[in-house]
């Protein structure tokens, strides 16, 4: 969907001030407020092994840019940066990092969303003397996650969020302790001039390329995919990781508009020798680790290694390794 | 702890540094330790020299084989060795077999999970939110993912990838 098309969208939404369109106020949410404000939420991310809490600065300019000052817990010092093109990310006064970001995903993750969620509404409430709606996405499969906002409709300011993961537990919440309408300061919102990759998040760090033909043109290897793919998810970044000793390895994200997952190839697999039939696909075996944040699936293909990570269940994430060739 | 134990600790991770298996804290603790400490960044050196000589080597094929032979062989050899043994070690060996069994067999931090009739086994690491070592780049650039995911919540990627660091240094 063009932007213009967004636009229109946005506007028409704004009018309309009883009986709104569901699709048109999650797509007012997420594709940013449209007035200027500052703000300041708390957030609650719980863990297997405690919880971590941090306050963040939040400043948007009403244009489809929103930055992010970490204040206080570990992520303190952080800024993260949205603007219409990109997401950047610094430490402290480090050099910003270009995150790798899906292109125009908006329109697409709303409808995607919408077809693989069950949206609900609930009569407004009242936060910080806004009228906020209370909107309940609840996933059509038992292995994805949910979501609950209190979005503001005239304004497309999300209250408050809170992410469950598959099981119900609540992996975390974020809501404004205060927020004022009021023009920001422009220079907040430049797009930085120089930036690096993210390799600043690991030795083997993920760069996207633009399609499945150029990471294999790039790293030599063919992109492999898994023969079940989960109801509703689609390929929606292709990129190469590279390693420490200099090997490029193609890795795939999938999107279900909500719930997301990354399939990550690692060197050649096991094969289907004699020494290695019956543990699995290609006679690999198989290993997961499941967290309350995130599930970890690591399996030996015929063809290739692959390590698979994403928020939803620890079992379908099995299930998708096992369909890898 | 002490330079020793500090240099055993970086030549553990030596390995795991070629690789790109490190997560950013770990990776920024060796380079600063082997800037100061002269025998580790010679021992980094060696591994990059081993690792060049080794790459330039061709691989041998093995010879053909048939694996009727080899259980043949492995047979004749156990007979032999069955035949030969007196009869008070094989007591001691059976009692050692079961000691091992028992100590093998024995529940510990592994689950395995039979869920699904049929499949093979996955073995299942308790849920902790610390990824092994193997898996932690690969979960640094997941969350890099989610943290720019402009539909989902940022803070919930850059505050959990922030407290792993922590935990990562901490430990």
């Amino acid at each position: 969907m063009k932007p213009v098309l967004i636009a229109i969208l946005l506007m028409a939404s704004l009018k309309i001030t009883a009986g709104i369109a569901p699709e048109k106020l999650l797509l007012t949410s997420l594709n940013g407020p449209v007035v200027a404000f500052e703000g300041r939420q708390h957030s609650v991310v719980n863990m297997d092994n405690g919880q971590a809490v941090g306050d963040v600065k939040v400043q948007a300019n009403g244009k489809g840019s929103v930055r992010r000052e970490y204040l206080t817990g570990p992520a303190k010092g952080v800024v993260w940066l949205q603007t219409k093109s990109a997401v950047w990310q610094r430490a402290g006064s480090g050099p910003w990092t270009h995150l790798p970001s899906i292109v125009d995903p908006q329109s697409l993750t709303v409808a995607q969303m919408m077809h693989n969620y069950k949206l609900t509404f609930s009569h407004a409430e009242i936060m910080l003397g806004r009228k906020a709606i209370p909107v309940m996405i609840t996933p059509r499969q038992t292995y994805n996650p949910s979501r609950r906002l209190w979005l503001e409709p005239e304004t497309g300011i999300i209250l408050k969020d809170q992410f469950f993961a598959p099981d119900g537990r609540v992996r975390s919440s974020s809501v404004y302790m205060s927020l004022s309408q009021a023009v920001q300061p422009a220079n907040l919102f430049k797009v930085p001039r120089e930036a690096t990759e993210p390799d600043l998040f690991g030795p083997a760090s993920f760069s996207p390329r633009g399609s499945p033909a150029e990471v294999e043109r790039e790293s030599g290897r063919p992109v492999l995919l898994p023969a079940h793919v989960p109801s509703g998810f689609r390929p929606v970044l292709y990129g190469i990781m590279h390693t420490g000793s200099g090997r490029k390895m193609p890795a795939v994200r999938y999107s279900d508009g909500l719930a997301a997952f990354t399939l990550f190839q690692r060197g050649w697999g096991a094969g289907n020798g004699a020494g290695r039939r019956g543990r699995g696909p290609g006679g690999g075996n198989c290993v997961g680790q499941s967290g309350l944040q995130q599930s970890v699936v690591t399996i030996s293909g015929q063809r290739s290694n692959y390590i698979l990570m994403g928020d939803i269940a620890m079992a379908e994430l099995e299930r998708i390794a096992r369909s890898l060739p | 702890m002490s330079e020793n134990q500090i240099c055993r600790r970086i030549s553990e991770q030596i390995a795991g540094y070629r690789d790109g298996l490190l997560n950013y804290a770990d990776r920024q603790e060796l380079e600063r330790h082997i800037a100061i400490c002269p025998s580790c960044a010679e021992e980094v050196r060696m591994d990059e020299r081993l690792c060049q000589t080794l790459s330039t080597l061709s691989c041998e094929q093995p010879p053909a084989v048939s694996w009727a032979q080899v259980y043949a062989a492995h047979n004749n050899h156990v007979a032999n060795k069955l035949r030969t043994r007196p009869l008070l070690f094989s007591g001691a060996a059976i009692s050692a077999a079961v000691f091992l069994a028992l100590v093998a067999l024995w529940p510990h931090g592994e689950v395995i999970n039979r869920q699904q009739p049929g499949a093979p086994h996955v073995r299942v690491i308790p849920p902790i939110d610390n990824q092994t070592p193997h898996t932690t780049v690969f979960a640094d650039a997941n969350l890099v993912m989610d943290a720019a995911d402009i539909t989902g919540d940022p803070n919930r990627a850059i505050i959990f990838y922030a407290a792993q660091q922590e935990h990562g240094r901490a430990k």
